[in-house]
């Protein structure tokens, strides 16, 4: 097995609410991802909703399970029909001074998989810190599944946040896995 | 106030190039957003009510007279 960079992306302004990673290479067993960084912070909320979707697609076929921390209070659950994969108040706003950064890794076995009979899934592992509680943000960490239920090769990606902008300098890496 | 934009990498030219959003794609993450807002109050309310019984039900075991080491026996 071995890894080759297909893209990686550093955020330069604050402008900026979800990186597109377009025209992905079809030559690859999976795809593999870190995603690094926080929101900027321009709004009030003290943590933020971040979502994926794949090849522009935005009809409800998209789903989650999630069993994460937060602080020392537990929380496990799933969402259907959704037009994203998300996790909702995820990492945490800069407008908090405790709120810190947060970091993800995926995992896309398959992508290019048409005939699997599930669509796709993005095997997720995410961490976000704060030095203390605010409201709902907190030290999180947790586990994702995310759900693609459409049986096409994924050639795009999009990552990011709904109503926040990107923090200068986060940045998404995204690898291919060759199988030899 | 400056346009939100999109950081676009085609990978098929290895060009990245920053992008406004168009009208469109604003009044999709704004139908977004408020979404995850209604899920993200559920998931706590979720959350908060599972705290919330934890702690009640570990106090009616204290009340039986069981100490904290019998009750982490029992519950984990």
């Amino acid at each position: 097995m071995s890894y080759e960079l297909i893209s990686h992306t550093t955020v330069s302004g604050t402008t900026t609410n979800y990186i597109d990673i377009q025209s992905i290479p079809q030559t690859y067993q999976d795809l593999c991802f870190w995603w690094a960084g926080r929101a900027n912070g321009t709004t009030a909320r003290n943590s933020v909703d971040f979502y994926l979707r794949f090849n522009n697609d935005s009809t409800t076929e998209y789903g989650n399970v999630l069993q994460y921390g937060k602080g020392a209070t537990r929380y496990a659950g799933f969402s259907t029909s959704g037009t994203q994969m998300a996790w909702s108040g995820w990492p945490g706003s800069a407008s908090y001074s405790n709120n810190q950064a947060a970091s993800l890794f995926g995992y896309i076995p398959g992508y290019r998989n048409t005939t699997n009979y599930q669509g796709h899934h993005v095997y997720m592992q995410a961490g976000s810190s704060a030095t203390a509680s605010e409201g709902s943000s907190d030290s999180r960490a947790g586990m994702w599944l995310g759900q693609w239920h459409v049986e096409q090769a994924i050639n795009r990606i999009e990552i990011g946040f709904p109503y926040e902008t990107y923090a200068p300098n986060s940045t998404f890496t995204l690898y291919g896995v060759k199988n030899s | 106030m400056s346009k939100p934009t999109k950081t676009v990498h085609d990978c098929s030219t290895g060009i990245i190039t920053e992008v406004e959003l168009t009208a469109v794609e604003i009044a999709e993450l704004e139908a977004m957003s408020e979404r995850l807002t209604e899920q993200r109050a559920e998931e706590e309310v979720v959350a908060e009510k599972a705290a919330a019984d934890k702690a009640s039900g570990n106090q009616k075991l204290k009340d039986l007279g069981l100490t904290d080491d019998e009750i982490a026996a029992l519950t984990s």
